[in-house]
């Protein structure tokens, strides 16, 4: 196996939260992959160590056991090597739209006058156009997701991580933001691995889906979707969708009794 | 147009309280025929005022330099301060306490030791600037710093954001609101220490004419005085006020707006 093909690789990862008191056993031997240019999701339900993945991902935690590869390199405990983009978008408040846009660029040591200039190159061409100089809390809910996706889809990262980035949109914002999503995606091919508890945003987005299993937590199954791209709504009633979207709810049903 | 109107509007109760409390004093001293020397009337502090005015300036000129200067220094130091105590939670647990006994000591105590110390030149002003003005800095700017949003934080973190960059990025600017409620407690202070500095010995300034208008119980002189160090507050507040506008422009809201005079 020629780990070089793979964007990232987690092998065997396991972790244990312990205090004085109690140890709790949250990820066991968990092992997946992720293909340059791939689309893939971890679905399960919340509490399953979904966001301790992430932050191991991300450096912030060192796993008690197992290994995690970026391009083949073991880095394990490194950090800034991944490009993010959280449930709440966290933009900074005092900065304006393409100020924000040029954060994650600032941090890799770009000038801050490059990146204005990027940000301001890229916002029209995510609907955006017009906003540079707004401020945050002068967008939607939607709107801000996508200043924070663009801020992680403009990072030199190859592998972008999505933390159930419509977790906190409406169902018709939502929807709407996973129909942008896919379509910026399929022009723009990069690595993402996207957490998430829906099931249908899984389906629709992804190539990949590993279900997880509830503590501790285990990858219960991985499914290749069954889908050919460019992907669109209607599939979603397709027989092939409705009947993986029926094993992965049993998988999460099974699982949690 | 709009918003013009909204400050007479908001403007003129207060304005209105001023004026009929002057009138009252006139009124009083007048009708009860009040000694100058115990309380002399809003005219004649106005009348003296203007008599005074040449010796003024040069007083005032003196106490505003050592307020400023020691607003700068006093604040500065506590914004550095607070900086190295968020950085270092050990030093923090340290020298917290050792802060709050210090902002205990009454100043009047304070200045005399200073005095004895080191004479009667600037060092010993400023210290007593210092002394006053860096803890509000200090607290306030160490409030804003730990009150940062920790999924901001989280972020940062996530992509590989260093402690530095943290801290310029989100941490100070996220703080700025608090260093600058810090600020504005910290430049009345000054001014007030200035001119507790200069009783305790000076060539010149407000505190030192207020001195001597008092021995000689020329109480208007001392009023005149006391109006200018009001004046002298409101004017340097203001002046932080602005600059705080300046720099925080992206508040959504008018909130913190109507302190400005």
């Amino acid at each position: 196996m020629n780990t070089d093909t793979y964007a990232l690789e987690l092998q065997q990862i396991s972790h244990t939260f312990s205090d004085r008191q109690k140890s709790v056993h949250v990820l066991d031997k968990i092992s997946l992959t992720v293909n340059k240019g791939e689309f893939v999701s971890l679905i399960g339900p919340s509490g399953s160590g979904k966001s301790t993945i992430f932050h191991m991902i991300g450096g912030l935690l060192t796993p008690s056991s197992g290994e995690i590869y970026i391009n083949g390199r073991q880095v394990t405990g490194e950090k800034g090597l991944i490009s993010y983009m959280p449930q709440s978008s966290s933009l900074f408040p005092w900065r304006t739209v393409e100020e924000n846009v040029g954060l994650a660029l600032e941090v890799e040591g770009m000038s801050k006058k490059q990146t204005l200039q990027l940000a301001r190159e890229w916002l029209p061409k995510i609907g955006l156009g017009g906003y540079e100089q707004a401020y945050p809390h002068m967008l939607s809910g939607g709107m801000q997701q996508r200043v924070a996706f663009l801020r992680a889809l403009l990072s030199n990262q190859e592998l972008i991580c999505l933390d159930e980035p419509f977790g906190a949109l409406d169902a018709l914002s939502r929807l709407e933001m996973q129909n942008w999503l896919l379509s910026v995606w399929e022009e723009y091919q990069r690595s993402v691995l996207l957490v998430t508890h829906s099931i249908d945003e899984a389906l629709l987005l992804s190539d990949k889906i590993y279900v997880l299993s509830d503590k501790p937590a285990v990858i219960a199954k991985e499914i290749v979707v069954p889908l050919e791209r460019p992907r669109h709504e209607e599939m979603m009633v397709r027989s092939e969708y409705l009947q993986v979207k029926q094993q992965i709810l049993s998988l999460l049903k099974n699982r949690q009794t | 147009m709009k918003k013009s109107f909204g400050y007479v509007k908001a403007g003129w109760p207060p304005i209105l309280a001023v004026f009929l409390l002057l009138l009252l004093w006139q009124g009083a001293t007048m009708i009860f025929q009040i000694e100058d020397w115990i309380l002399p009337s809003p005219l004649a502090i106005v009348q003296e005022g203007i008599n005074q005015a040449p010796q003024l300036g040069k007083h005032l000129l003196a106490t505003l330099k050592i307020t400023l200067l020691g607003f700068a220094i006093g604040s500065g130091i506590g914004l550095v301060l607070a900086f190295v105590l968020h950085s270092l939670p050990m030093i923090r647990r340290a020298i917290y306490p050792l802060l709050i006994v210090s902002q205990n000591i009454p100043t009047i105590i304070l200045a005399p030791l200073l005095m004895i110390w080191f004479g009667f030149g600037l060092l010993p002003k400023m210290i007593l600037i210092t002394l006053i003005c860096f803890f509000p800095v200090t607290l306030s700017t160490m409030t804003g710093l730990a009150q940062t949003d920790p999924q901001m934080k989280r972020y940062m973190m996530m992509i590989g954001a260093n402690r530095k960059q943290i801290f310029w990025k989100l941490e100070l600017p996220n703080s700025l609101p608090s260093i600058f409620s810090g600020l504005k407690i910290s430049a009345t202070y000054s001014v007030m220490g200035a001119v507790i500095s200069e009783w305790l010995g000076a060539k010149e300034g407000l505190g030192l004419y207020m001195l001597r208008a008092q021995s000689s119980f020329h109480t208007d002189r001392v009023f005149v005085t006391m109006f200018i160090i009001v004046l002298m507050s409101f004017a340097i507040f203001g002046l932080i006020t602005f600059i705080e506008r300046r720099l925080i422009g992206w508040r959504p809201s008018n909130e913190g707006r109507e302190g400005a005079k």
